[in-house]
């Protein structure tokens, strides 16, 4: 028999440009209420809730905190509150503590957890590679999941050239 | 600039109730308006109001705390605060701290200053350090802001067909008032208001220490208001019967436990006020008017009214962005994305050329300026 943690947390492995923040929605679906928390905030914030509304999210709230040491008293704050469906840590580079901390809080919750981080964590139940080519997005699961390749469209630029059509232009390469 | 006052007024729609006095910011008003309406209200209701360009600065004005006042002073005000903000501040941890300030000699407010904050906070711990912080710098210190709400009363009222002197009757005909306010809103109630009307009005007023229930708590105000009519000598018979029911306020939220089974849901609203109160950065995007990524759009509270409106060009624009860097001129293949021209406070036209191109790991997003320099913003996800 396998015990199962009650909540697992699931990470995205991958570095900046892997895609790892285009799909984190897709990841958390079917949410309603999600929290983007990030160290440094250098994200595109129209798009990110764009596609938070693709995604039939109604409620995003970004949120930027740089002191590490405020970090856990957010997590507890968001988690305990139970106000959320789904709560994504973009590059926090946490630490083993902070993660088992983190999964003490998440135990009795329902709230679902996506780490974001560049480097794989030992306190994540799943955990998923992600890689960006010219056409795909490229996963498989290395903990919690079937390891088997899979493939989702990346489709951001058939969608500048579908708007450039759109708009009567059409589209450009140098 | 903010008013404190001891009697609630209609001086500002912002209000917060702090123990027993009322803050009123007047901040969002013009000047001309906020003279003319202090002065009004002075001169009616002849109340003491002090005003101060922080809430700090109202309240120490209130409490008569200044430079040169006893330590004494300040613990009524301490007192106050970490009552009112439940920073699990005991009375025999307040009472030690003016003691060991005693102690040390430090028997006036400006004495106090000697003690640095970070000091206060490694030896009394954050409270202390975020209250002394308030008394001594209350122009750069926020003012943990909670709004007070007026709700509305439940109000019912009859006219008798027959004028009537029988108590029992009247008695009856509240209880059938009460009955279809308990059916028309649920809502918790700390005060009820009974008038009798008969040319002249006796009122009879049931206040509870603790919020109830009309529909739950019926039999027990059908009693406590059986017994206050009863000794009621009524000289004339009764026309008109009218209930003012005041809603309680709403109960605060309860402290979050670390590690409770079963912690209390609360409302993403009041967790985004919770966090802004602890100082964190939450905010969704608004858009301004202008093209360029970066000043394309700017934070707001999620608790303001402004919903965060599409900017048009979100779907051309990459996920990840930073500030242009300059870069050289990229080699390989370029995809356009977009273009984008304006005048800068010269008048003279700026232009940028957005463009994709592919480096090692990922896809850069690089623009070039109307004179031919390259510059790398962001990165596509």
């Amino acid at each position: 028999m396998v015990i199962q943690p009650s909540n697992p947390l699931t990470q995205i492995v991958g570095d900046i440009g892997s895609g790892c923040r285009r799909l984190a929605f897709h990841f958390v679906s079917p949410a309603r209420q999600v929290a983007w928390l990030t160290p440094q905030w250098d994200l595109y914030a129209p798009t990110l809730w764009k596609l938070a509304s693709e995604y039939h999210i109604q409620e995003l709230i970004g949120l930027e905190c740089t002191d590490r040491k405020q970090w856990r008293n957010l997590f507890c704050n968001l988690i305990q509150s139970q106000a959320l469906d789904a709560v994504v840590i973009d590059r926090f580079g946490l630490r083993s503590a902070e993660g088992f901390f983190l999964q003490k809080i998440c135990r009795a919750s329902k709230t679902k957890v996506l780490i974001i981080d560049a480097h794989p964590h030992s306190f994540c139940s799943k955990r998923l590679h992600l890689s960006l080519s010219h056409q795909s997005f490229r996963f498989f699961w290395s903990k919690g999941g079937s390891p088997t390749p899979r493939h989702l469209p990346f489709t951001f630029f058939q969608d500048i050239d579908r708007l450039y059509m759109h708009l009567g232009g059409r589209p450009c390469t140098l | 600039m903010y008013v404190v006052s001891r009697h609630l007024s209609p001086l500002s729609p912002h209000i917060m109730k702090f123990e027993n006095l009322w803050i009123y910011d007047l901040r969002p008003f013009h000047d001309f308006w906020k003279k003319t309406v202090l002065e009004k209200n002075i001169s009616e209701s002849h109340a003491a109001m002090v005003w101060d360009e922080s809430a700090w600065g109202a309240l120490l004005k209130i409490y008569g705390i200044h430079t040169f006042a006893p330590t004494k002073t300040l613990e009524v005000f301490a007192q106050d605060y970490h009552q009112h903000f439940n920073t699990k501040i005991s009375q025999h941890a307040q009472k030690k701290f003016f003691d060991v300030m005693r102690r040390l000699g430090l028997n006036r407010i400006g004495h106090l200053q000697r003690l640095s904050f970070v000091e206060i906070g490694k030896r009394f711990g954050k409270a202390w350090a975020d209250f002394m912080k308030g008394v001594f710098e209350p122009q750069k210190t926020p003012w943990p802001w909670e709004k007070f709400r007026i709700r509305d009363p439940l109000r019912w009222s009859e006219n008798l067909d027959e004028p009537s002197a029988s108590s029992e009757f009247i008695l009856d005909r509240f209880m059938c008032g009460i009955q279809s306010l308990a059916q028309e809103k649920h809502c918790l109630i700390q005060k009820i208001e009974f008038s009798l009307i008969f040319g002249e009005r006796e009122n009879v007023e049931l206040q509870f220490s603790h919020a109830i229930s009309l529909s739950k708590e019926c039999g027990w105000i059908r009693r406590l208001l059986q017994e206050r009519l009863f000794s009621l000598q009524l000289h004339s018979s009764v026309s008109r019967l009218e209930i003012c029911a005041s809603p309680a306020e709403p109960a605060l939220l309860k402290q979050l436990s670390l590690f409770d089974s079963q912690a209390p849901q609360i409302a993403l609203e009041s967790l985004c006020k919770k966090l802004e109160n602890q100082g964190f950065q939450v905010f969704k995007p608004s858009p301004s008017p202008s093209y360029i990524p970066e000043h394309s759009w700017f934070r707001v509270s999620p608790l303001s009214t402004r919903s965060p409106a599409e900017i048009s060009r979100a779907q051309l624009r990459p996920l990840i962005q930073f500030p242009p860097r300059t870069i050289e001129p990229p080699t390989g293949m370029l995809k356009k994305t977009e273009q984008i021209e304006w005048c800068d406070l010269k008048g003279q036209l700026r232009s940028r050329t957005y463009y994709m191109t592919r480096r090692s790991r990922y896809w850069a997003w690089v623009f070039q300026t109307n004179d031919g320099r390259w510059f790398e913003q962001g990165v596509v996800e």
